[in-house]
């Protein structure tokens, strides 16, 4: 091979050597672009930082303030719907006022708020536990206040000893696992266990579906479930309004659901995040296949918390106290837990929009419990992979 | 003054405001978000701007003195100083805009100096630049990075890309493979750091052959 060049009437030419040295490093530069672009996502996209940084900094935090302010941390932490954090917190050394947020509502994913009741009450069990750790014994009184809807819960305080159990270590270990879980069914004493978590809560009942043909029926009526509420464009955008695509998003809101919580596996997660951000509709497509192939796929069972009344929102905020203490005494014995509720969100759906019901009949009969009222779903099993944190607003945020 | 002076004096002013805004940052950075870019681990990133800002001092000090300089350590500086004012724009937001100007006008007159020059040197040394630019890449997605000992490994590993086309023959090739290697495999899953190694590691190795071939260069600039 010669380096050298020879001419013609047009110049020099190329030797073959050079020829190839112009285009190798050609390419080379194209490539290194490539890399570039690719490195900047990562970066921006926070694909080596997942689950850290200040929007996380409360999951790892809500055992360092020993005041009752301190229990707020762990309060935040409780599972709530859509990730919204529908809440406000009021604490003194006496006592502590929890207040829904008006402005963190879903009018069309949950036009009854529902599930806003239900995340408050999952955050006033939080609340009692963290309290009782700190040497406060709660004199809990849900929706203590006629003129004001939106005061949800006033706690007194009295000294009590020190006690922190299962639920409360578990706290900060809680999170959704949207992830596969592992084939097989629960243990029977596994579930009884979860159903005690319950049983103190007047009113309020929960109803396993664990055999086969009712996991199927189950898991059919969620798909169902999913497949309309993606074909509802409103009820689609507003829980698209609320995902938080990349860290810039998250940064900022530092609430709704985001592609760490997804359950992915590493690749896949850094995938999602290193390519543009998804539309809405290719977030529905996601969904469901997720929902179909994952979800309900490989649940070992739903559970379904049913209420006398599900309007009112005394018995929404102790079903969500009940739910809460159930995901962490999942959370204790290893369990993952996944919240589902796109079958109630059609039910409120069709009933605000004045439809005739479709789900609310299957559901009920599902369920199967006389009176009682299904209120939230979810599903259990043993998971694949261990789940992120969803990010939470700093304390600051949400004290008055 | 002359300009190489008036460039040295840019950097050095550039490069201590630089690390008086990671002090910002590190200290007061949550708080005041607007400025310093709302990052969710200011002191981290508060602390990396300093410590980069202090070992530019080196090289932008460098340029006051009146020792030769060859047309490749001028580039070099020169360059350094232009993948500083980027790193340090991503660190610390707002903060950034005036120690991010200062550099880029240092970086502009040491070009300008012999602006020929620089464009022969930096065609003559392409692919040690585009090695350079892979590990100023790995800095980049080190930044971030958490656990924070992958984190160190990232930028001190990125450094040593950087450097490596630049060193001595002996070890040259060693220096690039530990700079490379260790952090695309503690980040494998995440795709761009192995793309990002096996890249560098490629052009390396031909910028060193390359290097190896060339006739030493005597020319300088004061």
């Amino acid at each position: 091979m010669s380096a050298r060049t020879t001419s013609s009437p047009d110049g020099p030419e190329l030797s073959r050597r050079s020829m190839l040295g112009t285009f190798g490093l050609a390419g080379a530069s194209v490539l290194v672009a490539g890399s570039g672009v690719l490195s900047y996502r990562v970066f921006d996209n926070g694909v080596l930082d997942a689950g850290a940084g200040a929007p996380y900094e409360a999951w790892t935090r809500w055992r360092d303030d020993p005041s009752p302010v301190g229990a707020v941390g762990a309060a935040i932490l409780a599972a709530n719907p859509h990730n919204t954090q529908p809440w406000s917190f009021l604490a003194t050394a006496g006592s502590v006022d929890v207040f829904a947020d008006p402005r963190r509502e879903m009018p069309v994913v949950d036009p009854y708020q529902r599930e806003h009741h239900v995340g408050l009450g999952c955050a006033i069990e939080n609340l009692v536990l963290a309290l009782r750790a700190r040497g406060h014994a709660s004199d809990v009184h849900l929706m203590p206040s006629t003129d004001d809807p939106s005061h949800v819960a006033s706690i007194a305080l009295s000294a009590a000893p020190k006690t922190s159990g299962a639920l409360h270590a578990a706290i900060g270990e809680r999170h959704s696992n949207r992830g596969p879980y592992r084939a097989g069914a629960l243990a029977t004493s596994t579930l009884r266990q979860l159903e005690r978590q319950v049983t103190d809560l007047p009113g309020v009942g929960l109803r396993w579906f664990d055999s086969a043909s009712e996991l199927r029926e189950m898991g059919d009526l969620i798909v169902s479930a999913t497949e309309a509420f993606i074909g509802d464009r409103a009820q689609s955008a507003e829980a698209f309004s609320w995902f938080r695509n990349g860290r810039d998003s998250i940064d900022e809101h530092r609430d709704g659901p985001t592609l760490d919580a997804q359950g992915l596996d590493q690749v896949t997660l850094a995938l999602a995040k290193i390519l543009p951000a998804s539309s809405r509709t290719s977030d529905d497509a996601f969904w469901l296949d997720q929902t179909r192939d994952v979800h309900t796929a490989t649940a070992s069972a739903y559970g379904v918390l049913t209420v006398a009344d599900s309007d009112d929102p005394v018995q929404r905020l102790r079903a969500g106290r009940a739910l809460e203490r159930i995901h962490l005494a999942a959370t204790a014995h290893g369990v993952a837990l996944q919240h589902m509720n796109q079958v109630t969100e059609r039910i409120d759906r069709e009933r605000s929009l004045g439809l005739p019901p479709t789900f609310a009949p299957l559901l009920a009969s599902l369920v199967d419990r006389g009176d009682a009222e299904p209120l939230v779903t979810f599903r259990i099993g043993r998971a694949v992979r261990a789940p992120r944190p969803s990010p939470r607003r700093s304390l600051a945020e949400v004290l008055r | 003054m002359t300009r190489r002076r008036a460039a040295g004096l840019l950097g050095v002013v550039g490069a201590g405001a630089g690390a008086l805004a990671g002090v910002v940052q590190a200290t007061i950075g949550s708080r005041i978000p607007t400025w310093s870019g709302a990052k969710s681990s200011p002191v981290e990133l508060g602390a990396l701007t300093i410590v980069l800002c202090i070992a530019l001092l080196i090289p932008a000090s460098r340029l006051l003195s009146l020792t030769p300089l060859s047309e490749v350590r001028r580039a070099a500086v020169a360059t350094a100083l232009v993948v500083m004012a980027g790193i340090g724009s991503t660190t610390v937001g707002l903060l950034w805009i005036v120690p991010g100007l200062l550099l880029l006008a240092s970086a502009t007159i040491l070009v300008t100096l012999d602006a020929r020059a620089f464009i022969t040197t930096m065609a003559r040394q392409r692919v040690s630049a585009l090695v350079g630019v892979l590990g100023s890449l790995e800095v980049l997605m080190a930044l971030t990075t958490t656990p924070r000992w992958i984190a160190v490994i990232g930028i001190l590993g990125g450094l040593c890309v950087i450097a490596a086309p630049w060193l001595p023959d002996h070890g040259r090739g060693r220096i690039l493979l530990l700079g490379a290697v260790p952090f695309a495999v503690l980040t494998w899953w995440s795709l761009a750091p192995p793309l990002v190694a096996a890249l560098a590691v490629g052009l390396g190795w031909r910028a060193r052959r390359v290097t190896a071939m060339q006739v030493p260069n005597a020319a300088t600039s004061s």
